[in-house]
């Protein structure tokens, strides 16, 4: 009976593509919107994903990246002193305000980079990374440079009233709060940060090889008290931050609810109408023998094939949604992982699930001897 | 089951007795069928007759097991279909009656072929092998180059024919019609029933058909005519033909 139940669903058109393209419709808003959400919340952890540090150590207090509470300067030696780190440096990273030769100002986030080994320095797209050894220099990060009017190698600009001169363009994609990126080496930035009087706030580290993540962060944590995170840890900390400290989830969510709220009465509404429409074949096939269960079933495979049709025509306009306004370099903060599809799915097919639910019901309760009816 | 009825062993097809159907409650409560005593013979085609509302279709509804009866028994080929649960009613149904509808109640979106192969589906036959099969039946029914024409591509008398192509394609025991020729014109209505005649009926089988159309009342053996939902009388038909008489037990 299944081709049946299928040749009974796409031999009427036009209820057919009301089902489908709802489906393509819910499928779309759903991925859009979640893929929105998740490219929000990833893009809150960007400073922390730039960097590239096995970990991080910060005061145990702090909540999220873009706090700055700052450590001892002595609180390096000690993490380079805890067994099992390979090697630590500092790291500065503070907002601070830009003014350009416009005479605007700019808020910026600014890397103060070891400078040794300037560690977290991005990929170079013009210009020279080495170049920040010379004095004033900084690197700026491509996206959001605009910002800054777009800046080549060569050009100045203020920070805290002290000159930087730009050495080179980096690949760094756009944060959460659309603040260009700024390095320069730890002791430049320090000019450039407004003055405290403790200045450091992160220390970057990594594990002697063979060490696990987890077990150097466990002893930098005993061993000096503070906090120490692999950069999973640190992302997802700046991200639980923002998720339980905005208003984007709530927003989103409303959003999504949404579009599942009308998606459900838009294909429970068409589905309930097919029933309907059908329900003398319906009562003529219960009449020949077609046992309830065998009816429900095919209304089941229904409902999964235009969630399907519709899920798989719906993501791949998400896709091409996704490839054609998200990407890293997007004004439009887009990420589809694919936790986002599992679950949109399963709320496209909740849908169509719960929609057949209203035309099982009426076909369960159907009598056959409908069907004698003028 | 007593008074006369012999469903066992092949005289009866069918034997109701003190059946009664009532809708509706209260000072709405309607007797379509007011304790009915009614027997179907096998190789009989017994046509049910009767003004609209006077029970007529809910009698036939009862008889097929798609209707349940308020009170009276219910035999079927020596099944008490009154006594079984609503999944063992839809199985006998499936194994021993067909149905023929007035709007036919052929599946739109399905070919002929297709429609006609449905209650071989039923019984989970192969779909394929279900569809040559039923190709069988309309070539039996006249409508071979037709199988594969969907029902709004075909006349009001040919959907009739695959719809008797399909009641007739698992060989059911006991065949139900309601109103076969109501939307067709004389002719046809005349030739469907030559068709039943010819292709429906055999010795251990028995078609009722509930008809308000005296043009076909010539093919039944026996008529049954109802008011008010009792059977009025039932008498044999002067103007069946001689071979069929012979089959009435």
């Amino acid at each position: 009976m299944w081709r049946i139940a299928i040749k009974m669903l796409m031999g009427d058109r036009s209820k057919y593509f009301t089902l489908v393209s709802s489906l393509i419709v819910v499928s779309f808003l759903f991925l859009q919107q979640g893929s929105i959400f998740c490219g929000l919340i990833l893009r809150t952890a960007r400073p922390v994903e730039v960097v590239g540090a096995p970990i991080w150590v910060s005061d145990p207090q702090l909540r999220s990246v873009d706090e700055s509470k700052p450590l001892l300067d002595t609180d390096l030696q000690r993490i380079r002193s805890v067994q099992g780190v390979k090697w630590a440096v500092p790291l500065l990273l503070q907002l601070v305000s830009a003014h350009l030769p416009d005479g605007n100002y700019q808020t910026v986030r600014l890397y103060g980079l070891d400078n040794d080994t300037f560690f977290g320095r991005p990929r170079m797209i013009s210009g020279n990374g080495h170049l920040l050894t010379q004095d004033q220099a900084v690197i700026i990060g491509r996206a959001e440079s605009e910002k800054l009017n777009n800046p080549k190698p060569g050009q100045v600009f203020e920070m805290n009233d002290n000159q930087a001169r730009v050495v080179g363009i980096a690949d760094v994609p756009r944060d959460f709060f659309s603040y260009p990126f700024v390095y320069a080496s730890y002791d430049r930035a320090l000019q450039y940060a407004p003055q405290q009087r403790k200045q450091l706030n992160y220390v970057l580290a990594a594990p002697a090889d063979g060490l696990p993540v987890s077990e150097v962060t466990r002893r930098i944590r005993g061993a000096t008290g503070l906090a120490a995170y692999s950069e999973q840890e640190f992302r997802w900390l700046t991200m639980d931050y923002y998720m339980k400290n905005t208003g984007i989830p709530a927003s989103i969510g409303i959003s999504l609810a949404m579009v599942f709220l009308v998606g459900m009465s838009i294909v429970g509404q068409t589905f309930y109408q097919f029933a309907l429409q059908n329900e003398r074949y319906f009562g003529a096939l219960k009449a020949m023998g077609t046992s309830s269960m065998t009816l429900t079933k095919m209304i089941l495979l229904q409902a999964l094939l235009v969630g399907l049709v519709g899920y798989g025509a719906g993501a791949g306009l998400g896709g091409i949604f996704g490839l054609i306004a998200g990407g890293q370099d997007s004004k439009i903060a887009f990420a589809t992982p694919w936790p986002m599809v599992v679950i949109s799915f399963v709320a496209v097919i909740a849908i169509c699930l719960l929609s057949a639910l209203i035309s099982i019901r009426k076909v369960v309760k159907l009598e056959p001897a409908v069907v004698f009816r003028g | 089951m007593a008074n006369g009825c012999d469903t066992e062993n092949g005289t009866h097809a069918a034997c109701l007795r003190g059946v009664t159907r009532l809708f509706g409650v209260g000072t709405t409560e309607v007797h379509a069928l007011n304790n009915v005593d009614f027997n179907v013979h096998t190789g009989e085609l017994l046509l049910l007759v009767g003004p609209s509302g006077c029970g007529k279709t809910t009698l036939l509804s009862v008889l097929a097991g798609i209707l349940d009866a308020t009170s009276g028994d219910v035999d079927v080929f020596g099944t008490r279909i009154d006594q079984l649960s609503q999944q063992e009613k839809t199985q006998f149904r499936r194994d021993n009656i067909g149905f023929i509808f007035q709007q036919y109640n052929l599946l739109p979106t399905l070919t002929a072929a297709e429609n006609v192969a449905i209650p071989l589906l039923i019984h989970k036959v192969d779909f394929e092998e279900a569809v040559t099969k039923a190709r069988v039946y309309l070539e039996k029914v006249g409508l071979a180059e037709r199988a594969d024409f969907l029902p709004s591509q075909l006349s009001g008398g040919q959907q009739q024919r695959v719809a008797i192509a399909r009641a007739l394609i698992t060989e059911p025991r006991l065949i139900v019609c309601d109103e076969p020729t109501a939307a067709l014109d004389g002719e046809t209505g005349k030739m469907i029933l030559e068709m039943f005649r010819s292709t429906a009926l055999t010795s251990d089988r028995a078609i009722v058909v509930v008809t308000h159309d005296s043009r076909i009342f010539p093919y039944g053996d026996r008529i049954a005519e109802m008011l008010d939902g009792r059977i009025l009388s039932i008498h044999q038909n002067e103007f069946t033909p001689a071979h069929s008489k012979e089959k009435i037990q």
